[in-house]
């Protein structure tokens, strides 16, 4: 962390040509670990976060590896059934930490931790977020924990799987307490998060831009702040109670002690299920960001998409009892759950048609961007889809812990939220750094990884139904062709992620340099200069529709977007396209 | 809103067998089978259709409408059209709605078992099944009856476990510390497999075992033949062998090794006759009481580089009546060692001699089977007594050890603490879970029905093996277990005199005791 | 279709470049967010816990210790004179304003203390239940439903001195978080720095403070229904 913001951005030669930025406005470590600059908050967001996704997906390709044969590849036993026990413990450990790195450290911090702290102030044309200090303590809450959570690791791996189920965290000999304790201060982390954006966005919308008049991002953004803020205690109170049940043994989620297990399920999916919408909102706003401007035109059904967010933060509330249907809640209750989860698939559908709608004879700009927003749509509607189904009450019977939800809500996690956050990284990359990766790789690598993606988890969905459960670390040998199709495709991600960190890696030190306005979007973080100065605008940016694009035009001089003037008469106040 | 539901009603109704199969789901063979596989389809094809109209539309628009020298610009077009929203919001709510409905439907039916169902007992622990079916037979492979509804009480001795059989089309998690229930009706006679599905720890992944569905009769072969697991062909087994045989029933190979490989506990290659180290350091020989404390008393010592609190406290299933389970698990411990020695072996030879261990397991009678069908405490060596036991129970109660017949009352006394009586009836009268049984016989007792009637006899009997027919006010409904109706009663108990012995022992705590509330066997039986 | 150009803003110069900018109204909404969040912390764990209460076989008497009625009256005092710190200074009370802030803070010391007290009495409480546990035969503590009743209650009671713990310590640390503040503010008080115009530090801590009154009577009224 140190090193990589002390001397890979500080000291880049090209950046120093330029007038000042906030990349070189100064250049001590100190002044990036103690910076109350926004931009760069995020970018420490992005790198921490990335290195946590690195950790994780190399415990995701051991955990394929290992599924590659029945008994098990890497952990096995030496031929009695106690020896493969206690080998198969490792695996658990492994994809317990794979859950809890990526769900807690990757997927929930990284759109709103990296992008949105980047990117929101800038698109509301300020020049930071509303409490500056309390950013720069959220993230190092967020450091702290994502610490502690490895530390655990290497003083005695946890083996509960990411959901942390009692009574068997009760009684595991792992260091469960340690690694709870770095979530709940993630947790904090994230409720601080959304309190300041929360605030930003209330308080920081420059004259001009009504709540109606706002990036679609920001929609996302606030939602999900809206459910860090309401749903992030109540999983704190859970592991606080966890932790207590552990050390102390006062019974509340123990049936030895009289307590109750289920009751710690509901606890941990109140939070746990608001929390997917956490992840996959921001990845939304993005793709709602990236469609209209690719497609050089106005974003269709701007209200409706806004509003969905809101829906979908306020409906994904009241559906936690759909993870716990064939655990004894009364039949009534589950179908209470189970009507509501049909409820909160309807917004996101209205989604997906509004962009459509939007690509509906536009002029689309197939670039980077643009390819991810479009397998985020074909790789979220599979995911969707497969929710549906998971949410009738008779079928989630033969489907509730099986492969069939790991392909589920990978294709949403993977698909959705990752491919939409590498989309807004490829999106606001020459924002954030000032230089432009090669165009022609990246495109490449999306379609690899698109294609990996769907090798790794569609045979994961066939084989779930098929009846292969989920955490399983050897298995029936009739399910091994699907393990080693999705073995295979979990390699060739691999090989995408390491092509696109390459790309990346390089873009920095030798890609071109960014025009302001690379991709032509209309909001207001393309205003100013890539890499924006310290103080964001060096002149106030004027507020207008964030989707109309008329007045943009390419400028091979610069190499990227401007804005013409218009003709006079354009110029009556008319809200939207119609 | 009758519409609907009538239209729901026929579309389940439909003759769904003709819904030979779903595509990647499994070939149901269960009465839920076929409602599944329609809804799985209806979905299925739902979402096939969906997924191609946006993947085409993605493609089509990319293609179609790209940005080209001629095209820099979008033509023009609105940014809004409220029917359009409204279209295409209703058209998913439709059909969400339908397969939600469809969905409850089916669910309510799974959630409701048939009256006449056949009852089997699931114990799940790490890493193991065991099923009690309602001979008290015990086994690691369920048997079901096919064309039969089954009702499966579920319960977990430690952690979460899913009781999960993707063939028959049920699931249900494992929850400790209460009963869970589902119920499967198997349509075709086959071998298929159960799995958990909830993760339990490091053996989750091979905690397997097989369901075989077969014709009525040949499931009551199955069952009575595993009823026994001390003899096999009318002749008793070596106890070693027997041993062997709980080593996989009763899940010690989820953590002890027999081949000096490591596990979570000691292997138990060698063991018997070495030397241990403990936690505090000592060393201590591994003698036949060093054994019997680990195993029955698991907390009590700690050895050096094994974590406490791991070993489940199979208590009950080694000691008292069940010291049989102890010798022969023991016995199969020094088979495996080359250090056994006298100290280390069981105080009984391993060989039976003749038909010694015939009478020997017949001789607990009175008390043993008791303990072998309650739904916690059963245990192998205990219905295999019962099985052994060639004559149906006898109506008079023998003590084991002497010929003096025993008063029930004293039975009844033993029976409530091996039956688990004690766990919710006090006999002091303090309160419990249910009512204590202090002064409960021949006083009055008011249901939740507001009918009031008096603990007579009748009364008793009723509450002990149909506890589901009233409920006392007061006292938690559906909490006494229903496995008492199997193990008191029925063919097997045609004299019913554990169930006697039991009301004389709550006859003799009441000071209102009478006739009406005596059962109609004499307390001590005459002297033959 | 058409970009608006606005003025430019009077205090562009603020928002643009300099020093840090102060948004008015931000801070009373951060506060109030914040406080939104911690009460669903105290209102879920306090719903969990009597969920847990309801499925207990039989009720159990623990005897609350009396010093809770005394730390109820104190709490309830600093929230008076916070709220007249609070009036005061928007009656330019410079004061008025300074004496009640520190009676607040040396109320919530009071507290702090008063709790402590009454911790070392439960504590001595949970030390004879699992002096009585420990005296019962563990033989008949089965997981499945066989537990023996008398372990069944000296459970429960361990249950209710653990949730006095819990929810005590829980609000105890939430005020121990709110004395830090309420000394900056006492300090920035006493250098003048509040005005009739200019109270955000006051106002924040009033707003907090009026939470953990809320919080605490919530804590208190559980805790005598299930204690009984």
């Amino acid at each position: 962390m140190t090193t990589f913001t002390g001397n890979n951005f500080g000291d880049t030669p090209v950046v120093a040509a330029q007038p000042d930025n906030y990349l070189t406005h100064g250049k001590t470590i100190g002044s990036w670990l103690f910076t109350l600059d926004h931009k760069r908050i995020g970018i420490m967001y992005l790198v921490t976060a990335l290195l946590a996704f690195f950790i994780g997906g190399m415990l995701a390709e051991v955990i394929r590896t290992q599924l590659l044969v029945p008994q098990g590849l890497i952990f096995h036993g030496t031929g009695s059934v106690a020896s493969s026990y206690a080998a198969y413990r490792y695996y658990n450990q492994v994809f317990t930490l794979h859950g809890i790195i990526m769900v807690f450290l990757v997927l929930i911090p990284i759109v709103p931790g990296a992008l949105g702290n980047f990117a929101m102030p800038l698109m509301l044309g300020a020049k930071d977020v509303a409490f500056p200090k309390l950013n720069l303590i959220s993230y190092y809450l967020y450091l702290v924990g994502a610490i502690l959570a490895i530390v655990s690791t290497v003083l005695g791996a946890v083996d509960t799987g990411w959901t942390f189920y009692t009574p068997f965290s009760i009684q595991t000999e792992s260091y469960v307490v340690v690694m709870v304790l770095g979530i709940f201060l993630v947790g904090f982390s994230s409720i601080f998060t959304g309190i300041n954006f929360m605030v930003t966005i209330h308080k920081l919308r420059p004259p001009g831009m009504s709540w109606f008049r706002m990036p679609l991002f920001l929609w996302a953004i606030y939602s999900t702040s809206l459910i860090q803020v309401a749903a992030t205690p109540v999983v704190g109170i859970t592991f606080v109670l966890l932790m207590m049940e552990r050390v102390m043994g006062i019974g509340i989620f123990n049936p030895a002690l009289g307590g109750n297990p289920v009751l710690f399920q509901e606890f941990f999916w109140f939070y746990s299920h608001p929390a997917v919408y956490i992840m996959i909102l921001p990845a939304m706003g993005i793709v709602s960001e990236i469609i209209p401007t690719f497609s050089r035109k106005h974003i269709f059904g701007y209200e409706f998409i806004a509003l969905s967010s809101l829906a979908i933060a306020l409906i994904g509330f009241l559906v936690w009892g759909h993870h716990i249907f064939v655990n004894g809640q009364s039949a009534e209750l589950d179908a209470v759950f189970s009507f509501l989860t049909f409820i909160v698939a309807v917004p996101s559908a209205i989604k997906v048609w509004n962009w459509l709608a939007t690509m509906y004879k536009g002029a689309i700009v197939l670039k980077t961007p643009m390819l991810y927003v479009l397998s985020f749509i074909v790789l979220f509607t599979i995911g969707g889809l497969t929710g549906v189904v998971l949410g009738a009450l008779s079928e989630d019977v033969v489907l509730h812990d099986t492969y069939f939800v790991v392909g589920h809500f990978h294709y949403v996690m993977m698909g959705g939220t990752l491919i939409g956050f590498i989309a807004g990284m490829h999106y606001w990359w020459p924002k954030m750094f000032g230089r432009m990766y090669n165009e022609t790789i990246a495109q490449w690598t999306c379609v690899v990884l698109f294609i990996g993606i769907n090798l790794t988890f569609f045979p994961q969905l066939v084989v779930g139904a098929e009846g292969m459960p989920r955490r399983y670390a050897s298995y029936l040998p009739v399910y091994q062709p699907y393990m080693i199709a999705s073995t295979i495709g979990a390699y060739i991600q691999l090989v995408a992620f390491l092509t696109m960190a390459g790309y990346l890696m390089h873009s920095l030190f030798y890609g071109k340099k960014a025009p302001a306005n690379p991709w032509g979007s209309g909001s207001l973080e393309w205003e100013t200069a890539s890499p924006p100065p310290h103080n964001n605008f060096e002149t106030t940016p004027s507020v207008g529709d964030p989707y109309d694009y008329s007045d943009l035009v390419f400028d091979p001089a610069v190499n990227g977007y401007v804005h013409i003037e218009k003709p006079a008469d354009s110029l009556a106040p008319v809200t939207a396209t119609h | 809103m009758t519409t609907i539901s009538h239209i729901l009603g026929h579309l389940n109704q439909m003759d769904l067998s003709r819904v030979t199969a779903a595509l990647w789901l499994p070939h149901g063979e269960s009465t839920f089978s076929p409602q599944v596989q329609f809804l799985w389809n209806l979905w299925y094809w739902i979402s096939v259709f969906f997924t191609v109209l946006i993947v085409g539309l993605v493609v089509f628009f990319s293609i179609r409408y790209r940005h080209t020298k001629d095209r820099t610009i979008a033509e023009d077009s609105p940014s809004h059209n409220n029917p359009l929203e409204i279209t295409w919001t209703a058209i998913p709510l439709i059909i969400v709605m339908v397969i939600f409905a469809l969905g409850f439907t089916q669910y309510m039916n799974m959630d409701s078992p048939p009256a006449n169902s056949y009852n089997i007992h699931v114990i799940a622990q790490k890493w193991s099944w065991t099923f009690v079916y309602e001979n008290g037979a015990i086994s690691n492979t369920l048997y079901l009856p096919v064309n039969k509804p089954v009702k499966l009480n579920m319960t977990s001795k430690d952690v979460l476990h899913g009781f999960w059989i993707p063939d028959l089309s049920i699931q249900r998690d494992v929850v400790p510390g209460r009963v869970m229930t589902t119920w499967v009706e198997a349509t075709k006679p086959g071998t298929y497999w159960l799995q958990c599905a909830e993760y339990c720890g490091d053996g989750h992944s091979e905690m397997r075992a097989h369901v075989v569905v077969e014709a009525y009769p040949k499931f009551q072969q199955q069952i009575v033949a595993a009823a026994n697991i001390f003899e096999q062909g009318g002749k008793p087994l070596p106890l070693a062998t027997v041993g062997k045989k709980l080593y996989t029933t009763l899940g010690c190979l989820g953590c002890h090794s027999v081949d000096g490989s490591k596990g979570t506990g000691p292997s138990w290659k060698n063991l018997a006759g070495s030397k241990e180290v403990l936690a505090n350091g000592k060393t201590v020989p591994v003698n036949y009481a060093f054994l019997k404390t680990m195993i029955t008393h698991p907390g009590r010592v700690l050895i050096k580089g094994f974590p406490a609190g791991v070993m489940p406290s199979y208590g009950s299933r080694f000691t008292g009546k069940n010291v049989k389970n102890l010798y022969a698990v023991i016995w199969y411990i020094n088979s495996l060692s080359k250090n056994s020695n006298k100290a280390s072996q069981p105080p009984v030879p391993n060989k039976p001699k003749g038909s010694e261990p015939a009478t020997s397991s017949k001789s607990p009678k009175t008390a043993a089977p008791a303990t072998a069908k309650t739904s916690q405490t059963a245990t192998p060596a205990a219905t295999a007594a019962s099985a052994t036991a060639k004559t149906p129970a006898a109506p008079v109660a023998k003590v084991p050890a002497g010929p003096q017949p025993m008063a029930l009352h004293v039975l009844g006394a033993k029976l409530y603490k091996s039956l688990g009586c004690i766990g919710c009836h006090t006999v002091n009268g303090n309160p419990g879970v249910g009512p204590t049984w202090k002064n409960l016989a021949g006083y009055p007792q008011k249901l939740t029905t507001g009918k009031t009637v008096i603990a007579n006899y009748k009364f008793l009997r009723t509450m002990i093996l149909d506890p589901g027919k009233m409920d006392i006010a007061g006292a938690p409904a559906g909490v006494m277990p229903v496995m008492y109706k199997y193990q008191l009663s029925g063919k097997k108990h045609p004299h019913e005199n554990k169930l006697n012995a039991i009301i004389w022992y709550i006859n003799t705590l009441s000071n209102r005791s009478s006739k009406a509330t005596k059962p109609p066997v004499p307390d001590v039986p005459a002297s033959k | 279709m058409t970009r608006e150009h606005q003025p430019e803003p009077s205090d562009s110069s603020k928002r643009y470049g300099g020093k840090p900018l102060h948004v008015p109204g931000a801070g009373t909404l951060g506060i109030s967010l914040l406080v939104v969040s911690l009460s669903i912390l105290f209102v879920s764990s306090l719903i969990g816990y009597i969920c847990y209460w309801f499925s207990f076989p039989r009720p159990v008497t623990v005897h609350l210790p009396w010093g809770l009625w005394l730390s109820t009256v104190v709490l309830l005092i600093s929230s008076f004179t916070i709220h007249g710190a609070w009036a005061a200074i928007r009656h330019d009370q410079q004061r008025l304003c300074r004496r009640a802030l520190l009676a607040t803070l040396i109320l919530g010391l009071t507290f702090l203390g008063l709790q402590i007290w009454n911790w070392t009495e439960i504590y001595g409480a949970l030390q004879s239940a699992d002096r009585a546990l420990n005296a019962l035969n563990p033989q008949y503590a089965s997981p499945i439903g066989g537990m023996r009743m008398a372990h069944a209650l000296v459970y429960e009671k361990k249950a209710l001195l653990a949730a006095f713990f819990f929810f005590t310590v829980l609000h105890a640390l939430h005020v121990a978080g709110g004395l830090i503040p309420l000394g900056v503010v006492n300090v920035k008080a006493r250098q003048g720095i509040y005005s009739r115009n200019y109270q955000p530090g006051v106002r924040y801590c009033l707003i907090y403070w009026h939470f953990l009154d809320a919080a605490w009577i919530l804590i208190l009224i559980t805790l005598l229904i299930t204690f009984r």
